[in-house]
């Protein structure tokens, strides 16, 4: 079975594979952004583009996101304040 | 045991929060059908396990949003950051090649990169500047023009805008005619584009 980004963001805290896992599917996107830079600095910024990647993957913090009824919560504050 | 149909409580709460079902996130995730389902169980049968089972199921949903999200903007603004950053340093530490190689030398990087030449050619036809004689064969074939154009940007070095500004025609003009004639000798020649260096 295919993991989910959400199984593998969970694992990749301790789990290195996971995170080579991630930053291979986010791969098309840093080679899409290279294009925009010269070609000498292509692989430099590659480099420093996964490097930050590896840094922010493992410091998302999973639990924090919202479940459902937090997420209603809040959106029902959020309509209220606005009424 | 309610029945799946004659919730009441279910539709009091699709009427009461139009706007919460009418959030995208939301939207999205209610419209895959088990999600839905989830919703409805979680409302009409309260339970503990029920609630768990629909925030489990957001929490995934809700989690791809955010992160790819995330990890998308992340990417494209930490590539215009370091892009800056390197402008910036070639802008603040340029390569200086007329300073002396050590102290007290009269030799700087500069003269010992450059090639001095002794035989200069100076011709503005292309042709006598090939020497192999099939690429000779195929770059004649080319129309006077196309020839000219491939002299300026090729012997003399100068920019397809350059190029342009000089024979008083547009960029467009002198790029497409230039891939033409590139493309022309390539034929020419029997080389695929893939195995071209130019």
């Amino acid at each position: 079975m295919v993991e989910t980004l959400y199984q593998l963001a969970v694992k990749s805290k301790n789990d290195s594979k996971a995170v080579v896992k991630i930053l291979n599917a986010f791969k098309p996107k840093i080679n899409k952004t290279l294009k925009q830079t010269r070609f000498q600095y292509r692989s430099d910024l590659d480099q420093e583009l996964q490097l930050k990647l590896v840094t922010i993957i493992k410091k998302y913090d999973v639990e924090k996101l919202d479940g459902f009824w937090e997420f209603y919560d809040k959106q029902k504050n959020f309509y209220n304040k606005k009424d | 045991m309610v029945k799946k149909n004659d919730c009441s409580k279910f539709h009091v709460f699709i009427q009461e929060n139009q706007d919460f079902l009418n959030n995208p996130v939301i939207k999205d995730f209610l419209s895959n059908k088990s999600n839905y389902n989830l919703l409805r169980q979680s409302i009409c049968n309260p339970t503990y396990h029920n609630k768990e089972e629909l925030d489990r199921a957001f929490r995934g949903f809700y989690f791809n949003i955010r992160f790819t999200a995330y990890i998308s903007s992340t990417i494209y603004y930490h590539a215009i950051n370091l892009d800056k950053k390197m402008r910036l340093l070639n802008y603040r530490f340029p390569t200086t090649l007329d300073q002396p190689v050590k102290e007290e030398s009269d030799i700087s990087i500069k003269d010992m990169t450059i090639y001095h030449e002794d035989f200069e050619l100076k011709s503005d036809n292309i042709l006598d500047y090939i020497t192999d004689s099939n690429i000779y064969k195929a770059v004649k074939r080319l129309t006077p023009n196309q020839r000219n154009i491939l002299y300026l940007v090729y012997i003399k070095g100068l920019t397809d805008s350059e190029t342009a500004q000089y024979l008083k025609k547009s960029q467009q003009t002198i790029s497409k005619s230039r891939n033409k004639a590139l493309k022309r000798i390539r034929k020419e020649l029997n080389i695929s584009p893939e195995n071209c260096i130019f």
